[in-house]
């Protein structure tokens, strides 16, 4: 124990000796280790905000779409004419017992005013059973309900970006009179910002309005009873692929698809789309990864020629030491304290940059990082591990001197 | 008669250098004791400095015995040569060897590092070692701030700082002016005369050999001649 000490003491004097080498041999690993970190960050904060963004759409949620997605070959999801109809929506709710909620809507770009202003957007028309089912809030306001959608009221809910453009600030939206398509709606409530969906869309830039008035007053029907897009929760993260599977069950049934034959919908969950985004950060780190390790490699080697020259150089110290009763392990452990104080200090001021680096990138460019304790650490102790490896055949060689040779050293 | 500090018995050393064979000792045979303080001199290639690093426990003999303080140490592996070379030995070398941009207390605490002692003892007697040279106060000098001859102070101090019986001087004025020489080796004449320090001392200035009280001479890998000077060096110190 008190040998290490010693040894710590005298590496530790080593390296004061020669202030600006060690500086500069550390500075390797240093900028390795600040690289590994803010990478880390930022690449957990993109990963964090996609994943909250997925959440974003709603719990537990279930998408049925029309047509098939199937890897290669050209297929129309939401492009072509739908095959889902209201019936589906029932069906789905009256026989999938993993469902809870059920929600279709019916959606077109079409043009909004309200007195001098107008915005183009996203229209809407759906259940009331639609806010239940993505898991979303009102600010203000109110939803509409099933008496509305019997009776196809003519009330729209806003999303935040429509209320920005076609309100001025300060103005109350509830109850104004707006006109889309040409004909007026009553606003009833406002929907709570929900920000951009993981495609990228600005999920608030939406009119809500009930499902009968958008088919029968707006939108018209292509096809009676025909829907968009069918959404449906599961009754717990638990049952989703429960209920993934009694949907598809349901709808094959309701569409005579036989056995073999391709379905005309897909359901897809939430799940997927979150193995996608995780997948892809899993790519996306072993890629930092690699760079990481050939940074502290580089770092390693920088060390090791380093302490290589020092060995040379430090020839006659080396039998000095010999003469005076250093056994060659304690001059193997001193060279090896050396390289290990020096990668050990170049991690810790290296995560400190990383740390900075990473709050620094929040701070200016706005994006999400998230600091990671086992990143820190572990790069700290990893640039320790190099310092270790890269030393040991410097410190090697310097053990094995022959000390009469050492002392005549020029 | 007590046994001698140093007993070597016909060691030979040889090197293979190249395809010849170098026969750097052939049968050295040597008694030292307790207080003695012994010069060795010889022309280069004598076989003086091979017999040195013997003594100094650099080195094993091919052949022959030798006992340090009673123990064999020719059958020693390196490690129990290290140590032995930390508690029985203290080394001054023609080029002072100090570590550089190191402090002369931490020079001459280096051979403490090696051993057992608590770090304030280690320094005190670090201390009083630099005292016993009259170096107190430049414990802090780093070695290029000191003088050939103080930094040659320094080297006997660390060589002396574990108190080992015996002190091993490798041509230690090669280096220093006359003035200078004289008051090197008038530190090691009182550290024999007043601790008893058994002193041995490679030169080949018979000038310095005169302050030791016997002279051994090397040629060719053997003693030639074996000489008590004692009288000889007082009369000549007057």
């Amino acid at each position: 124990m008190k040998l290490l000490r010693m040894t710590v003491v005298a590496a530790l004097r080593a390296l004061r000796r020669n202030k600006l080498r060690s500086a500069l041999t550390m500075l390797g690993i240093v900028i390795g280790v600040a690289a590994v970190i803010t990478m880390v960050s930022v690449g957990q904060g993109a990963d964090v905000a996609v994943q909250k963004q997925i959440q974003s759409l709603g719990t537990n949620l279930l998408m049925v779409v029309p047509g098939a997605t199937t890897a290669g070959g050209a297929r129309s999801g939401w492009g072509g004419v739908s095959t889902l109809t209201i019936a589906d929506g029932r069906a789905i709710q009256r026989e999938c017992p993993s469902v809870a909620e059920v929600s279709w809507f019916r959606r077109q770009i079409a043009q909004v005013v309200n007195g001098n202003l107008n915005w183009s957007t996203v229209v809407q028309g759906t259940t009331p059973s639609y806010l239940a089912v993505r898991d979303w809030e009102l600010s203000s306001g109110d939803f509409f309900t099933e008496r509305d959608d019997v009776a196809a009221n003519r009330v729209a809910v806003l999303g935040q970006t429509v209320v920005d453009h076609l309100f001025g600030a300060g103005e109350d939206p509830i109850g104004a009179s707006i006109r889309v398509k040409n004909v007026p709606f009553t606003v009833i409530g406002v929907l709570e910002p929900k920000g951009q969906s993981g495609y990228g869309q600005d999920q608030d830039d939406v009119v809500v309005i009930p499902f009968q008035a958008a088919v029968r007053r707006v939108l018209g029907a292509e096809l009676v009873g025909s829907v968009d897009m069918i959404f449906a929760t599961a009754v717990s993260a638990g049952d989703i692929v429960e209920a993934t599977d009694e949907i598809g069950q349901a709808l094959r049934q309701r569409h005579r698809i036989q056995k073999g034959q391709e379905d005309d919908f897909t359901v897809r969950n939430l799940n997927e789309m979150a193995q996608v985004s995780a997948s892809a950060s899993r790519v996306m780190t072993n890629l930092l990864l690699a760079v990481a390790s050939i940074s502290l490699l580089v770092g390693g080697i920088g060390i090791m020629n380093i302490l290589l020259v020092s060995v040379t150089e430090r020839t006659r110290e080396i039998g000095v030491r010999m003469a005076v009763g250093a056994k060659s392990r304690h001059i193997l452990l001193q060279f090896l304290v050396e390289a290990a104080a020096l990668s050990l200090a170049g991690g810790l001021v290296g995560a400190a940059l990383g740390v900075g680096g990473a709050r620094a990138i929040s701070y200016f460019a706005s994006w999400p990082t998230v600091l990671s304790a086992p990143a820190v650490a572990g790069s700290i102790l990893f640039s320790a591990a190099v310092g270790i490896f890269f030393g040991f055949y410097p410190a090697r060689k310097a053990s094995r001197l022959d000390p009469i040779a050492a002392l005549r050293y020029e | 008669m007590p046994e001698p500090l140093i007993e070597v018995r016909d060691v030979c050393k040889t090197y293979e250098a190249g395809d010849a064979t170098v026969h750097a000792l052939q049968g050295v045979s040597l008694a030292v004791h307790r207080g003695e303080f012994l010069a060795v001199m010889g022309a280069s290639g004598s076989g003086k400095s091979t017999f040195m690093n013997l003594l100094g426990c650099l080195d094993r003999p091919t052949s022959g015995s030798y006992r340090l303080d009673g123990v064999d140490v020719a059958a020693l592996s390196s490690d129990e040569r290290a140590e032995i070379r930390n508690r029985k030995l203290g080394f001054v070398f023609q080029s002072f060897n100090l570590i550089p941009r190191t402090s002369a207390l931490e020079n001459v605490e280096l051979p403490l590092f090696y051993g057992d002692l608590s770090l304030a003892e280690q320094r005190k007697r670090a201390q009083q070692a630099l005292a016993t040279v009259g170096l107190t106060g430049r414990e802090h000098h780093l070695p290029n701030q000191l003088s050939g001859g103080q930094q040659q102070r320094v080297a006997i101090a660390r060589a002396l700082v574990n108190r080992p019986p015996l002190l091993l001087a490798d041509e230690p004025t090669g280096n220093l002016d006359s003035h200078t020489s004289a008051e090197i080796l008038d530190i090691f004449a009182e550290l024999n005369r007043a601790q008893g320090l058994t002193i041995v001392l490679v030169t080949h200035e018979p000038d310095v050999a005169t302050y030791a009280e016997r002279v051994v001479t090397f040629r060719d890998g053997q003693i030639l001649t074996d000489v008590r000077t004692r009288d000889v060096a007082r009369e000549a110190r007057g």
